[in-house]
């Protein structure tokens, strides 16, 4: 028995699927666990340990576990794409008009002022996975929210697991998807999309897997406009603005979501050498260009219906 | 002091042999050399993974809890490590016909 409840937590959707399992024990769990990513590091709460910290340029700081484990997840992703993925882009995310919940941005219309600038770059981070303390220069601020939301779903996915004892869980944050346990018969049914917010229902490529995660970048949600300039939240920290499009969507699968929303982030960055990157480390993707080609690389499949019989 | 202007044949091999030990023994020992001070260099400093480079002072790879926040065991897997860990098998096309089955949405949020 496969059973499903949704949910809004992180600014986003989220859904916790159990498969023989109670899945009311499970959404408990997930819901706690987000409460306290939130309360850590949320980049929109002032209250936020995160925001402390934003808050405190070239101090040493502790920091609680969770902290220090987002850090260092967003750190070794930083390093895994040679700074594509870059947890230093706050500020830029901030100077691009994204200074607040999304909801509340996209009413915004007067213009600002983009500057060409590379972020100061995660190296500047000095993290002590030990000691459990952090230290971010002045005019750093850091953004956790790419991997922040994938490692959530990760942590969430086994919490509910555990706290389930047996079955199999799936736990979706804003399209960022990890599983946990033993998967239902044939996997775990994925419907790939633009925007996590579509219907499971809808139209659409659907892909099957068995643990681990997937995550899907796109460029064609979270997009506004400030002064007549089109923006969206994907920032390419080598510029400090956002990335060239030239991938609208990408699509992978990892180990786990951290790793699959960390290839997917990176290939939009990255642009035209995307494939090869993704292909050389084995990691099954699926990227959509502009005008809209579908790109497939390292096992990812071709959907059922343009399978030759 | 004062040598006779040429060497006999003798002379003159034994001198080149001489010469050639010493070459070799030379190289012998400066590469014995250089492999001790290295050996020591490694034992008195253990140096820094690439992750330093970073200002992560705990290297990356190592650095992930085995537990999460509230306790619970984790798999880190794929949170460690110096490269992205696929997963251990690739999607499976479904029939998107059979939509009543789907569990979840992936796309960009």
């Amino acid at each position: 028995m496969v059973r499903a409840e949704t949910f809004e937590a992180l600014g986003c959707d989220v859904r916790v699927v159990a498969a023989d399992g109670d899945v009311a024990v499970a959404r408990r769990e997930v819901g706690r666990l987000l409460d306290e990513v939130d309360r850590t590091y949320s980049r929109f709460r002032p209250d936020s340990e995160l925001a402390r910290i934003n808050a405190r340029p070239n101090e040493t700081v502790a920091v609680s576990a969770l902290l220090s484990r987002v850090l260092d997840a967003s750190l070794r992703a930083a390093w895994v794409t040679e700074g594509l993925v870059d947890p230093t882009v706050g500020r830029q995310m901030r100077l691009i008009g994204y200074d607040d919940d999304f909801a509340r941005i996209r009413g915004r219309t007067d213009a600002i002022v983009l500057r060409l600038e590379a972020v100061a770059g995660w190296r500047t981070v000095r993290f002590d996975a030990d000691r459990q303390t952090v230290r971010v220069p002045r005019g750093v601020e850091l953004d956790l929210g790419s991997v922040g939301k994938a490692l959530a779903a990760d942590l969430a996915a086994v919490t509910a697991m555990n706290a389930m004892g047996g079955g199999g869980v799936l736990v979706s944050v804003g399209g960022d998807i990890s599983v946990a346990g033993d998967p239902p018969a044939g996997g775990w049914n994925v419907l790939i999309a633009d925007d996590s917010r579509a219907p499971v229902d809808a139209e659409g490529e659907t892909v099957a897997i068995h643990d681990g995660g997937i995550a899907t970048s796109s460029t064609m949600v979270r997009r506004w406009t400030r002064g007549g300039v089109e923006l969206h939240h994907i920032i390419d920290p080598r510029t400090g603005l956002p990335a060239a499009a030239l991938w609208q969507t990408v699509s992978a699968t990892a180990a786990t979501c951290v790793d699959a929303n960390t290839a997917a982030t990176a290939a939009v960055v990255m642009g035209a050498g995307a494939p090869d990157w993704l292909a050389e480390r084995r990691i099954p993707a699926r990227l959509v260009a502009g005008d809209g080609e579908v790109v497939r690389v390292a096992g990812w499949p071709l959907p059922m219906e343009a399978v030759p019989a | 002091m004062k040598t006779s202007a040429r060497l006999t044949g003798s002379q003159r091999d034994r001198a080149f042999a001489r010469l050639r030990s010493i070459t070799v023994g030379t190289a012998v020992a400066s590469t014995a050399a250089a492999g001790a001070f290295g050996f020591l260099a490694v034992q008195t400093n253990p140096g820094t993974q690439a992750a330093n480079d970073s200002g992560v002072t705990t290297a990356a790879a190592a650095a992930a809890p085995t537990t999460s926040p509230t306790g619970a065991d984790t798999t880190t897997s794929g949170t460690t490590g110096s490269t992205l860990a696929a997963p251990t098998a690739a999607p499976t096309s479904t029939p998107a016909t059979t939509t009543t089955r789907r569990h979840a949405t992936s796309g960009g949020s």
